[in-house]
């Protein structure tokens, strides 16, 4: 609503002749005018647009006489800091400035229609220009923000897996037993037990699903016997645990699918033997 | 000697202004001999006797203008402009005629292209090199010799870029008729353009509109006036449909690419299990558009309206009429409920088809196409485009490496160049609007296509490619003056440190 009535009060305002001679001389600026862009004609202009700008400011004008109308229309305008307020400092304002004179026109017309547009901007007692370049960092990362963003909540949504939960029955020397399904630990694994009766891995789906298919990745580098038998089972609210899958022979990937999605809250990967249980990757879809 | 070349040269003068025109001309014309002589390249309307976009000829010679006006699924003017030629010149003398058309198509893509990047501040030069390069790409000779709507569509694009710079040039009525009416004609020769896209695009212009051309005048009521008989146009077209058959525009359409788009996503266990348990129809598992005869499920009882185009299931030759009521009924029967189904229960499976939509098949050369290959031409330029495919890092999924980078960086270019802060400036009204056009147009069709088709996003993008080209055009330009610039500035810094003896 308000950007809104900052657009209508925009179009309501009445531009200055500064502001009238700045447009000019943006349009004669710009490749698309008729007949081309013309830097001579834009320097002229810009020159009158400052001379403009001083009319309209609070400084008194200069007294000395000889000097030219841009020259007069400077000091103004160093007077009334409406230079050092566009530029800085008046040294950069005043190093800005000499391509008002410069014979040829200066290669970046745009930069000293920039800084004009920032001194007429002053004069008017504000500084819109200055405050968007101020903006324009944030700008950029509010976009970068939104992109990053966007693309991780788009992961999440194509991955949800990746957030669930793991406990596992113990950990290895240098390995953690809980964590999430996106963060791998040594050797690209999610978890690695210790040697023990019967090793298993909790998931927490955190509320009931449906589950079709379950993906489970074994270590890629070696030890794909370990965790045999395997068995997976899925439990509701109520961890009532029921088998889905066994697996007594080693795999690099075992996918298994249901035809019949099950409702769960839980899935459970445990082997019956006495053995290490370790998995690099495990998807629950 | 050098008398006369100054002699020659003042006669000249007045034809200089046009010399990047003249000497595409050439170009243009050479490359068309050579790949027309030379490699045996010839225009192919065999699309015409089976593509669902085009009306079977036998409508055009015994129903001609209802079958116009009952079309429901394709845009009218495409199936106007071949029938009007197929009646007004017969068979043969109306292909001689396209071809003609679609090569005018291809030579005035390249014209404006130039006239558009010269009006954006580009070196004419550059913009020459850069227009005859893109047409002389095997790639757009497929397409120029393909009676599809892609160059015709690409070609109108670049027409309507320079009319809105015309417009932003001359502030008048006329021009700002002109731009809309380019706008409907794209939108009437392609169905996925439509009535949202050009008041977006209107929407644009009101925020930063041109100086009018006379004091006194009231730019964005001239934008508003010159946008409603074009808007309507486009809109009379869909609503045309909604009465006449009684169903939206397109609606044939959209349903049967959700479904085989989400369908090809899903594992073949849980496909079967759908299937089995009732939960989507078995039309599913046939292609969109299949012959009713040959799939029985498919046959729907349809009440004979007495316009040949929706109640003629086979044409005299044999070729089954895409446009027929029955093949809107098995889409409102079967694949509507089947389509919002999927999309209720599946909703990752379908981002999971968009995500490759864009990211694999998107970043491909447009002639990675589904039906393409079978093409005579294609099989005569298929080598050297998949060379120069290669020269640009085709990969063994079919995406280009540098497709992949340069997409992204036009796109991030294009929102630089409108939130920097040189963009509020005079003397960039233009190019921002005309850059906020350009964005808006890519991301619609992208979107447009990505959203709801299920393959081809390639051959999609072609049709805008010619704005991605010129974004990054802009963006070469933008940086080799930045170093020139540098450069400058890091001589006469030399010379100041070390003064002339």
């Amino acid at each position: 609503m308000v950007g809104v009535a900052a657009f209508v009060m925009a179009l309501a305002q009445v531009p200055t002749r500064a502001r009238r001679v700045l447009e000019l001389a943006g349009e004669s600026l710009d490749p698309n005018a008729r007949g081309g862009p013309d830097p001579v004609l834009a320097q002229e202009l810009l020159c009158d647009a400052l001379v403009f700008a001083a009319a309209d400011s609070t400084a008194p004008a200069t007294d000395d006489v000889g000097e030219s109308r841009v020259e007069a229309a400077i000091a103004r305008l160093t007077a009334s800091g409406a230079l050092s307020r566009a530029a800085g400092s008046t040294e950069r304002a005043k190093e800005i400035l000499t391509g008002l004179t410069a014979t040829p026109p200066p290669a970046d017309m745009p930069a000293l229609e920039l800084f004009v547009r920032q001194v007429v901007d002053a004069t008017e007692g504000h500084d819109k220009t200055r405050r968007a370049a101020r903006r324009r960092p944030w700008m950029y990362a509010g976009l970068i923000v939104l992109v990053v963003g966007a693309l991780g909540a788009f992961e999440a949504a194509r991955f949800p897996w990746r957030s669930y939960a793991f406990k596992a029955s113990s950990a290895e020397a240098g390995f953690v037993a809980q964590g999430r399904l996106s963060q791998l630990q040594s050797y690209n694994l999610l978890f690695h037990t210790t040697t023990e009766d019967g090793p298993w891995v909790e998931i927490d789906l955190f509320e009931t699903r449906t589950v079709s298919r379950i993906i489970l990745r074994q270590r890629a580098d070696c030890c794909k016997d370990r965790g045999l038998p395997m068995i997976v089972e899925v439990a509701g609210e109520d961890k009532a645990w029921v088998e889905v899958g066994e697996r007594t022979v080693a795999f690099d990937k075992w996918d298994l699918r249901f035809t019949k999605p099950h409702e769960a809250r839980w899935v459970r990967i445990r082997s019956t033997a006495t053995t290490i249980l370790h998995l690099s990757d495990i998807q629950i879809r | 000697m050098k008398a006369r070349i100054k002699s020659l040269l003042v006669r000249v003068r007045p034809w200089l202004p046009g010399w990047p025109y003249f000497v595409f001309a050439i170009v243009f014309a050479t490359s068309r001999m050579i790949y027309r002589g030379e490699l045996g390249v010839r225009f192919d309307p065999s699309p015409l006797f089976y593509f669902i976009q085009w009306v079977d000829p036998w409508f055009f010679e015994n129903d001609f203008v209802r079958s116009i006006l009952y079309l429901h699924h394709q845009a009218p003017l495409p199936n106007f402009v071949v029938g009007a030629a197929w009646l007004a010149l017969g068979p043969v003398d109306s292909i001689t005629f396209l071809d003609g058309m679609f090569l005018a198509f291809g030579a005035t893509l390249g014209f404006a292209m130039i006239a558009a990047l010269e009006r954006l501040g580009v070196n004419r030069l550059f913009a020459l090199v850069v227009a005859c390069a893109f047409v002389a790409t095997p790639e757009f000779v497929i397409y120029e010799c393909w009676l599809f709507y892609h160059v015709p569509i690409a070609a109108l694009m670049c027409c309507s870029l320079v009319a809105l710079l015309y417009f932003y040039r001359r502030g008048t009525f006329r021009a700002a008729l002109l731009f809309f009416s380019l706008l409907a004609l794209i939108a009437l020769v392609r169905n996925i353009y439509g009535v949202l896209w050009m008041v977006v695009a209107a929407a644009v212009l009101l925020i930063a509109p041109p100086i009018a051309s006379q004091p006194g005048v009231r730019i964005r009521r001239t934008i508003l006036k010159a946008l409603i008989v074009p808007v309507l146009l486009v809109y009379a077209n869909n609503l045309k449909t909604s009465l006449l058959i009684g169903r939206g525009f397109g609606d044939a359409l959209i349903w049967t690419n959700m479904v085989t788009k989400i369908w090809g996503e899903l594992p073949v266990a849980e496909r079967e299990r759908l299937v089995e348990e009732g939960l989507v129809s078995d039309a599913v598992n046939h292609e969109p558009y299949s012959d009713p005869d040959s799939v029985p499920l498919l046959a729907v009882e349809v009440a004979e309206t007495g316009v040949p185009l929706l109640d003629v299931k086979k044409t005299a030759t044999g070729r089954s009429n895409t446009h027929s009521l029955e093949h809107l009924m098995v889409a409102d029967r079967y694949y509507k409920p089947d389509g919002k189904y999927l999309l209720k229960n599946y909703p990752i499976a379908y981002a999971n088809a968009v995500r490759w939509a864009i990211t694999d098949w998107y970043m491909s050369s447009p002639t990675r196409d589904i039906v393409l290959p079978r093409f005579a031409n294609y099989k005569r330029l298929g080598r050297l485009d998949t060379k120069l495919n290669k020269l640009a890092g085709l990969r063994p999924t079919g995406q280009i490496l540098a497709v992949m980078i340069l997409v992204p960086l036009a796109l991030a270019y294009g929102v630089y160049r409108l939130v920097r802060t040189r963009a509020r400036l005079a003397s960039e009204r233009s190019s921002v609007v005309a850059i906020a056009f350009l964005l808006l147009t890519i991301l619609y069709a992208g979107l447009g296509t990505t959203l709801v088709s299920y393959g081809d996003f390639s051959r999609y993008r072609f049709d805008v490619d010619p704005f991605y080209v010129i974004l990054l055009v802009l963006l070469a330009t933008q940086v080799a003056r930045f170093f020139v610039r540098l450069t400058k500035r890091a001589f006469a810094r030399l010379r100041r440190v070390a003064p002339a003896r």
